[in-house]
């Protein structure tokens, strides 16, 4: 059993982060709210609770707006970087080293070792699936999220 | 590092569906 610190210590990073978004969906949900009451007076309309703003259009596009532009970052950045290089940048290969690389180094098909997902040894259509799995869950969330602008 | 995944796809699948269910509400007259 590890103990509770030291776990805490070891998911440090994604914990700060969990932190760090949820403070900015709070945040964003306050300003909202405070924005839309200003300009309902303005209008002569009535102002709304935090929890009326919360589930409103507004808030909701907002929010999806702004998945929308980081899985949009996150796509565009893993398909590109399979390809293009930055000489000097930990975010890139190394320069030379561009492309989709082979079986054997992308440990695939035969090359697959005991722990690898089983999806990694298969064949046709899972096997294109499967090494493009990011790719495709990136690209699907962007335009999920845009497409809940729509609504 | 399932939990990290597991809870990551979580978020990610809940707030797709609050983006849905808000615009589905005002689709419906809500």
């Amino acid at each position: 059993m590890v103990p509770p610190l030291r776990r805490l210590k070891d998911n440090a990073l994604s914990a700060t982060f969990l932190v760090l978004f949820l403070v900015c969906l709070a945040g964003q949900a306050l300003a909202g709210m405070l924005d839309y009451n200003e300009r309902q007076l303005v209008d002569g309309g009535e102002p709304v609770s935090f929890l009326r703003s919360v589930f409103s259009s507004d808030y909701a596009v907002d929010v999806a707006e702004n998945w929308q532009s980081e899985y949009l970052q996150f796509f565009m950045f893993i398909m590109l970087t399979v390809w293009l290089v930055q000489r000097g940048s930990p975010e890139s290969k190394e320069p030379g080293q561009a492309g989709a690389e082979s079986d054997e180094q992308q440990l695939i098909g035969r090359h697959a070792g005991p722990g690898s997902p089983a999806w990694a040894r298969a064949k046709g259509a899972r096997l294109w699936l499967y090494s493009n799995s990011l790719g495709l869950v990136m690209g699907s969330i962007f335009l999920l999220s845009w497409g809940a602008q729509w609504g | 590092m399932k939990v990290m995944f597991t809870l990551t796809l979580l978020v990610i699948v809940s707030g797709l569906a609050f983006f849905y269910a808000i615009g589905w509400s005002r689709l419906c007259g809500g």
